[in-house]
């Protein structure tokens, strides 16, 4: 496997030439406003004409151990034992989700699949349900990760790569093939619980009414206080942490994706259960970059040295909290990953990957990490 | 030493500590600056607007467990308190030195003493009785509590550990007054008495009229009467013996049998016992034999009673032993106590059946009593008559088959009454 990385910003144009090769796949991960930029997605289907180009937009482009915003982070990849391919599905409203899950999940399905990388639109999808309908229809043992489209701190809409151009609700998922491939993950948060543990009174899949029977926005926006105004990015702040019952030890952490004054609702990134117990989360600078060094660890834990490359998704939410400082988790990520490993990536509304019990999901807060190897032998 | 954020800031521009530099790249690093201190303060605003809100909302939550808390101790008091007021049995809790911490009404009733005055005074002493029996599992035991007015109150009650958490605490003592269970067995007694002694005199004349016609003294029965005579002669027989058990058991049970005492050799009573019943053995083909005996071997007891639990002894021996065994009688006397042992060659008593041997009215099997021609109250009686002259029964399978039946009582040397007790006398 071969990657080359290349940065691109509107103006000053790409970093270095585009490589002139047939890659296997091309990864994209871009501004929103990328979606205007005619001349950028002609220069690059001018170059990979025949070549799948899968990616979308962010809340923060990563390249190494830089984050940058209005432009885009590239990798031209090349497997060289392996082999990739990719489909995509339309998401219209939040009830395709699972369907479409499904059907990527059968487009890719094959003997020699090793994993699929996912990434979604942001604002529509479910991600809890595109991830089921993913997991349900492949086979075992398939490694799914990705994440779900940013939108900057505006939560306004988000676009997904198909057909070399930027599209609005879509999905799309690229199968990687062959037994020389190896897909490492790891995922890790930071955030921790504080405050009263209240009970979902009135929810709806994903959108949440009612907490304790008050209205749930109430409830943020007395927290928030001044803040509230920045709403819905400033309730990122204030992630849930999410558990079925008071007897259900494991929890999962959802984020706020929009906000309906009217409703008194809030849409989050994945399902709030009714009847599901949540509370409060918050993180201080230390501790995600300390979640995001651990996210590293738990996936070079098995790694065995072969061509890599380095997928990181990590949280909007984790941006706004570390502000500046944001770097200092890519640095921690760098610290535990073997010299020149290619990394890009992005900020996003959502990460996907397996949890340590092995069973794939949506995490939100987190810093998730995807380590791509290709070894010569192929992986056991 | 450079904070590290600042380090990373002049770096990301591109500025050497060393130089100052350009005035667009400053104006770049204060934008970059200015940025880290807002971020800073919106960190520090919302740490502690969040620590203000979640204090608020613990207090609050605070104060609504503790007074759903108080009116659910207070809630549960009440329906405690209505429990003890409304069970129809006195309640008494006593501390672990059984002293009295509280009655309910019930018990306030029962006994004539309110709350206040019981409260804080030994039990025993209150009760006037010199134990309370404690039980781990509520097995009723039967006293007579001293009431405040009026003779004292016969009563069957539980004394039962009572635990907070795992420390014994003091006791629960429940107490049921049997007055009226007991004016209804005396009735019951009474009446089964009266009809029985009604019975006993047309009975015994039915009986000797049989005899007589039986025994062919009125004259040669032709044979199918003489069967029929027979066989009413012999129910007329049984039903004095069931007449005279039932008269007995109410006899012992209302404290009216009297004992003749005197010193008697037990050795000559079981050798005439033997002599008695070997005409009725001998109808079920059974031997009986009598084993060497101590020349002598005194007791101080009542002859006829003695004789009658015996006669029951031997009686039941040869019906559940099979045709041809052996029902064997042995006197003993050891350590100061003689004991009489009736052995048979039956099948041994089932293991279910060992626990209500002794009971009223008890058969291993209730079809038995019309095969055998028991009353069922033999052995009860036996028990009864054994313990009131101070003496110990019981029985034991034999490992080689078969059943031993014994009593004990204290030897009597010097022709008086002995001081020793049943339960010495009991089998090691």
């Amino acid at each position: 496997m071969r990657t080359s990385l290349c940065a691109y910003q509107p103006g000053t144009g790409f970093s270095e030439p585009l490589p002139q090769r047939r890659p296997s796949f091309v990864l994209v991960f871009g501004a929103t406003s990328l979606e205007d930029d005619s001349a950028f997605w002609a220069d690059l289907t001018r170059t990979y004409p025949d070549t799948p180009i899968a990616g979308c937009s962010t809340a923060g482009e990563v390249l190494g151990t830089r984050v940058t915003d209005g432009g885009a982070a590239l990798g031209i990849v090349d497997l060289e034992r392996s082999t990739a391919r990719m489909v995509t599905a339309s998401v219209r409203t939040t009830a395709d989700s699972h369907a479409a899950g499904a059907q990527l999940a059968k487009e890719l399905g094959a003997a020699d699949l090793r994993g699929v990388l996912v990434f979604s639109d942001g604002r529509v999808v479910n991600g809890s349900a595109l991830v089921r309908g993913l997991v349900e229809n492949l086979p075992d043992g398939v490694v799914v990760t990705g994440g779900l489209a940013g939108d900057g701190k505006r939560f306004d809409h988000t676009w997904v790569v198909q057909d070399g151009r930027p599209v609005r609700g879509v999905v799309s998922a690229i199968g990687l093939y062959g037994a020389s491939l190896t897909m490492l993950h790891g995922s890790q948060g930071g955030w921790g619980a504080f405050g009263p543990e209240r009970t979902v009174t009135a929810s709806e899949g994903s959108v949440l009414y009612r907490l304790d029977d008050q209205p749930a926005l109430e409830i943020y926006k007395r927290y928030l206080g001044d803040m509230a105004k920045d709403l819905p990015a400033s309730a990122l702040r204030f992630p849930l942490s999410v558990r079925a019952d008071r007897n259900a030890a494991h929890s999962v952490v959802r984020t706020v994706l929009s906000i309906d004054e009217r409703r008194q609702s809030m849409t989050f990134a994945g399902d709030v259960p009714q009847g599901s117990l949540v509370r409060f989360m918050q993180a201080s600078f230390d501790r995600l970059v300390d979640g995001a060094a651990q996210a590293a660890s738990d996936a070079m834990s098995t790694y065995a040295a072969g061509d890599t490359l380095c997928l990181v998704v990590s949280c909007v939410g984790r941006r706004l909290v570390l502000g500046e400082r944001i770097e200092e988790e890519l640095d921690s990520v760098h610290s535990h990953l073997p010299a020149g490993v290619c990394t890009l990536g992005f900020y996003s509304y959502g990460e996907i990957s397996p949890v340590a019990s092995g069973d794939c999901g949506l995490h939100n807060q987190t810093m998730t990490l995807t380590i791509l190897v290709e070894n010569a032998a192929p992986a056991v | 030493m450079l904070h590290p954020l600042f380090s990373r800031q002049l770096a990301r521009l591109g500025i050497d500590p060393e130089k100052p530099p350009s005035p667009e790249v400053w104006a770049k690093l204060l934008t970059r600056i200015s940025l880290a201190y807002t971020e800073a303060d919106e960190a520090r605003y919302l740490l502690e607007r969040s620590l203000e809100m979640s204090s608020r909302e613990m207090q609050e939550l605070y104060e609504r467990t503790r007074k759903s808390s108080e009116y659910l101790i207070a809630f549960e008091r009440d329906k405690l308190a209505a429990v003890l007021r409304s069970v129809a049995a006195g309640v008494l809790t006593l501390d672990h030195s059984e002293r009295i911490a509280t009655l309910n009404p019930e018990a306030e009733r029962l006994l004539g003493f309110s709350e206040a005055e019981a409260s804080g005074r030994d039990a025993r002493e209150l009760l006037g009785v010199r134990r309370l029996e404690r039980s781990q599992t509520g097995t009723l035991s039967d006293a007579d509590f001293a009431c405040k007015r009026g003779p004292p109150l016969p009563v069957s009650y539980a004394l039962t550990p009572l635990y907070q958490g795992n420390v014994e605490v003091g006791g629960v003592l429940v107490f049921f007054d049997l007055t009226e269970r007991q004016k209804v067995e005396r009735l019951k007694s009474e009446f089964v008495s009266t009809v029985s002694h009604e019975l006993r005199t047309p009975l015994t004349s039915i009986r000797g009229g049989l005899g007589l016609l039986a025994g062919g003294v009125l004259g040669e029965l032709p044979s199918d009467a003489r069967d029929a005579v027979a066989i009413a002669h012999e129910n007329a027989e049984r039903l004095v013996r069931l007449v005279n058990d039932i008269l007995d058991m109410e006899k012992i049970e209302s404290g009216k049998m009297d004992f003749d005492l005197s010193v008697h050799d037990m050795s000559a009573l079981a050798a005439q016992s033997v002599a008695d019943n070997r005409g009725y053995a001998d109808q079920f083909g059974v031997r009986l034999l009598l084993a060497p005996c101590p020349e002598q071997a005194l007791v101080h007891t009542d002859r006829h009673r003695v004789l009658q639990v015996l006669t029951n002894l031997i009686s039941n021996a040869a019906k559940f032993s099979p045709s041809g065994g052996a029902v064997t009688v042995q006197v003993s006397a050891h350590d100061a106590v003689v004991r009489v042992e009736v052995q048979d060659e039956g099948q041994g008593i089932p293991e279910e059946f060992q626990a209500r041997i002794f009971g009223k009215f008890a058969q291993a099997d209730s079809s038995e009593t019309r095969i055998r021609g028991g009353t069922g109250l033999g052995l009860a009686i036996s028990r009864s008559i054994v313990e009131k002259l101070g003496g110990a029964i019981g029985f034991t399978n034999l490992p080689q088959g078969g059943t031993a039946f014994y009593f004990a009582f204290p030897e009597s040397p010097d022709g008086g009454p002995s001081a020793s007790r049943g339960a010495a006398m009991m089998p090691r």
